[in-house]
């Protein structure tokens, strides 16, 4: 399976709370890597979402690629959603159901 | 010829100690040492100084986190990647704060991002513990 795959099916059964961009990079030591950007973070929320989006990926980080895991605040979201590739792939969590249950 | 412009009196000398834990079996917790003080120094003066803050702090934690490893005998490389990995599994928690500390440092170091004085701060002060968890004071 697509180490990209497995990143947002990771996500997705973990309920993360945030949109996640997961793109192609190159970072100056370690090379090629994958990014992994969960947005719209409240400011005072970001380093507990960066632990949890951390927890949720490190089983699935060191495949073909490093991934590397990123908190982005409502302003940088804005700034980065304006950048960000087409070929990105996004997770985006499932909206509440605000309805009863039977 | 002075260094930068500086007068050769304001150059410390070097004391005998110090060259020798450059290579011995200190030589990374003495760079862990180093480099907590310098990341303290970094966040505490006037005006602070935030990115190199971040920076000297991650080395800090890779540093100690290294030498955690040799001590326990532990058998790594000194890339990053594996020496997240193996720590993760010399402590559970570890290899991952360290993991997300570099792309901190990343934003810090190649401008991949912004970090905030108080982020700086919360960074520097939770990875100041760690490395002292794992027996590092400040030079």
């Amino acid at each position: 399976v697509d180490q990209v795959e497995t990143l947002l099916r990771a996500l997705e059964h973990a309920s993360f709370p945030h949109a996640v961009a997961v793109r192609e990079a190159n970072d100056a030591e370690l090379g090629p890597v994958l990014v992994a950007d969960a947005f719209d973070v409240d400011a005072e929320e970001v380093l507990g979402v960066h632990e949890h989006l951390a927890n949720v990926l490190w089983a699935h980080a060191f495949g073909a690629r490093t991934v590397l895991p990123g908190v982005l605040d409502p302003s940088e979201s804005v700034a980065a959603r304006g950048e960000m590739r087409a070929d990105a792939a996004w997770y985006r969590p499932r909206p509440r159901s605000s309805g009863s249950a039977p | 010829v002075p260094l930068g412009g500086l007068p050769d009196t304001a150059l410390p000398p070097l004391a005998h100690q110090t060259l020798v834990s450059l290579t011995g079996p200190r030589a990374w917790s003495e760079r862990a040492a180093q480099n907590l003080r310098a990341a303290m120094l970094c966040i505490a003066r006037t005006p602070p100084l935030p990115l190199p803050a971040v920076s000297r702090i991650y080395y800090a934690t890779f540093q100690a986190t290294v030498a955690a490893l040799r001590e326990r005998g532990f058998d790594c490389s000194e890339h990053h990647g594996d020496v997240w990995r193996a720590a993760e599994r010399c402590q559970w928690g570890l290899g991952r704060s360290l993991w997300r500390l570099y792309t901190w440092r990343r934003r810090a170091d190649y401008a991949t991002g912004s970090i905030g004085l108080e982020r700086a701060r919360e960074l520097v002060a939770e990875h100041a513990t760690t490395c002292r968890s794992l027996g590092i004071t400040e030079a």
